[in-house]
């Protein structure tokens, strides 16, 4: 069985493995009626004091129009310089716009209760996001809880808060790296929404130590921070980032673009994108297929990692964005990033064909079909429908491109479940019906294509490089 | 297959349902019955998810139900900056948390007794990759078969699950990624 085959199984293994039955229809009906017609309670929604910021993606978007422009008004040269204090890569935290918006913790914040030591060692507010790093030292190895699911289920799970001070509370929106630093403390770093300049201070708030056992470790732990705008001090390390010169993007571009590189210590992190290689589709945002080699000039492997911190949230271009990481600088130049095959979704088309079974189809008829339908950029074919004894078995396959995944549907008759089988030359859509099988003349919708288009494409850099 | 599209929405979708689950959310914090559509497009999801933890129709039942009175006595706490599904999915992952059943373990094969497989041959192979998978979810960390749950049983985007598990997008895909590639090692390693 071919590596692809083994995914394919395993990940429609898991899909059928997760399908619970269907709840009943009388079950939905009833807790629709007693939710919806208790009494009502007209209420108001609070604004809080977050900013509205942008994501990510937009912001980096934004910026390369900006630059682009500004190319052609001022020239390169001064453009180069100006963008080189745009833009700069905070390890752990992410890329920051520009350092003037960027304010950090006035001053590390301590407190030592029943011998553990609860730190809160830096923070930085950018106008994407919050991040603030709190360090744990003196914890019992009694207090902590094992790694087994029954210990877990017993330990605490509770993320610190931050307490605004007009008593808003800041949920974290996600962890960044751990780990021991230097004193060997524990270190984490966690994540919040940006904060209004306006506010200068909060409370650090940890209802329970992550990963203890309730009562074992000290617990309600509250820390007043403070915030100061200006340079960021030499606790925090920053990088900078070089812009890699390239075309406007367009639908003619090279469907891989690298877009930043940030030199670190001991390598380099490349920042990019792969278009969507036909009009109106997308790169489908999935992880099998986006994993790229990574090998220098003599053709060697070359070992990276996905820095999290530097994933982007997707845009409307359709584009998938990525980052990788090499350890490594004294290597054969260039490297080159190779991807061998992408996903292609055709979400904004969908087709359709007219199957005809008439009353009462025997159980095993088969209608040949032979109908090639095109869903924007991807083109698919029917191969033939059986009927089954509780729905319908649909064989589809690619037509230029291998087939990944579509959703199958007949209008108006929603299946209760339904399987996928992939074959050597198709893939089988099976519907199943726990109630009344439909019959007669169906329209049968096909939305969500995604197709295995295959490259390879690749890209390569080497230090110094002015152009790709 | 393409494991995080499968069934319900695609993607694209799932972003402008986003856009417009905020739309509804407005008439529905005046007035309950404009909860009708939310409700409507989130319930089999919601129970989906839940009977993933729970295992059993009765208490799947109980906890959706649960679940979605939480959910609208409490929809002044829903601000936009998220997702609304995000914020619905984790009222049901809290109320799931506080409600340790059976493991999920076990479920499969009292569904798999039933009628969905009608060829006893596909049957089988499927009961067994269903034991092998059992196995190999038995040996994950209680959180990386949450992101399961989330992905497969409730069909969230990364936005999604990384709203509920209070984590980054970033974070998510990463995850995802070296959970799905950590179980084919292991799931091509027993095929061979």
């Amino acid at each position: 069985m071919s590596e692809k085959k083994h995914e394919h199984s395993l990940v429609s293994t898991l899909d059928q493995y997760f399908t619970a039955p269907m709840p009943g229809d009388h079950f939905i009906a009833a807790l629709e009626q007693r939710i919806l017609s208790s009494e009502e309670n007209p209420v108001k929604i609070r604004r809080g004091k977050i900013w509205n910021i942008p994501q990510p993606a937009f912001l980096l978007f934004t910026a390369s129009v900006v630059l682009i422009v500004a190319f052609l008004v001022i020239g390169p040269t001064k453009v180069r310089a100006a963008i080189e204090n745009w833009l700069r890569y905070i390890p752990g935290f992410g890329l920051v716009d520009q350092e003037s918006a960027i304010r950090t913790l006035a001053e590390p914040v301590s407190q030592t209760r029943d011998g553990v030591t609860l730190t809160i060692k830096q923070a930085v507010l950018s106008t994407s996001r919050t991040g603030l790093v709190y360090t744990l030292k003196g914890l019992s190895p009694q207090a902590v809880a094992g790694e087994s699911i029954e210990a877990q289920k017993k330990a605490c799970h509770a993320a610190p808060i931050l307490v605004l001070p007009d008593g808003d509370q800041l949920h974290s929106i996600g962890n960044g790296s751990n780990g021991y630093d230097a004193e060997d403390a524990y270190q984490v770093m966690v994540f919040y929404l940006p904060l209004s300049g306006e506010i200068e201070q909060a409370t650090f708030v940890l209802p329970c130590i992550p990963g203890t056992i309730p009562g074992r470790a000290p617990e309600n732990w509250e820390l007043p921070v403070r915030f100061v705008s200006g340079p960021i001090d030499g606790t925090v390390t920053q990088l900078k980032v070089e812009q890699v010169p390239t075309n406007t993007p367009s639908q003619d571009s090279p469907p891989v673009i690298l877009d930043q590189v940030i030199e670190t210590n001991d390598g380099f992190i490349f920042l990019g994108r792969f278009q969507p290689l036909f009009p109106n589709s997308r790169v489908a945002e999935a992880s099998q297929g986006y994993v790229p080699s990574i090998r220098d000039a003599a053709g060697k492997a070359v070992s990276y990692r996905i820095p999290d911190d530097l994933l982007t949230d997707q845009d409307n271009s359709g584009s998938f964005f990525w980052a990788y990481e090499i350890q490594a600088k004294d290597i054969a130049w260039p490297v080159t990033i190779q991807f061998e095959t992408v996903g292609i979704a055709c979400f904004d088309d969908q087709a359709a064909f007219t199957l005809k079974a008439g009353a009462n189809p025997g159980e095993g008829q088969v209608w040949d079909i032979g109908q090639e339908l095109t869903a924007g950029a991807c083109s698919i074919k029917v191969i033939s429908v059986k009927r089954n004894h509780d729905g319908y078995s649909f064989l589809i396959t690619g037509l230029k491109h291998p087939l990944r995944h579509l959703n199958l549907e007949i209008a108006g008759f929603p299946a209760s479940r339904y399987s996928i089988r992939d074959y050597p030359s198709y893939t089988e859509f099976r519907l199943v019906y726990d109630h009344e099988v439909p019959e007669n003349e169906m329209n049968i919708v096909v939305s969500g294509v995604i197709i295995d288009v295959s490259g390879p494409w690749e890209i390569s850099w080497q230090p110094g490089d002015k152009t790709r | 297959m393409e494991f995080f599209l499968q069934w319900s929405k695609t993607s694209t979708d799932l972003e402008e349902t986003d856009a417009e689950d905020d739309v509804l959310v407005r008439p529905a914090i005046k007035n309950r019955a404009a909860f009708a559509p939310l409700y409507k497009r989130y319930v089999v999801r919601v129970y989906r998810y839940v009977y993933s933890r729970v295992g059993n129709v009765a208490e799947a039942e109980d906890l959706t139900a649960q679940v979605f009175e939480d959910a609208i006595n409490s929809l002044t706490k829903y601000r936009s900056q998220g997702t609304f599904a995000g914020w619905l999915f984790t009222i049901a992952y809290r109320r799931c948390a506080d409600y340790h059943r059976r493991p999920k373990t076990g479920i499969i094969s009292e569904k798999l007794s039933g009628e969905f497989f009608s060829d006893p041959l596909e049957q089988v192979i499927h009961q067994e990759n269903f034991r092998r998978l059992d196995k190999l979810l038995s040996e994950l960390k209680e959180e990386e078969r949450e992101l399961l749950r989330l992905h497969f049983a409730s069909r969230l985007t990364y936005r999604q699950i990384a709203q509920v598990l209070r984590r980054s997008e970033g974070a998510i895909k990463v995850a995802m990624s070296r959970l799905i590639q950590k179980l084919k090692s292991r799931w091509e390693a027993e095929n061979e």
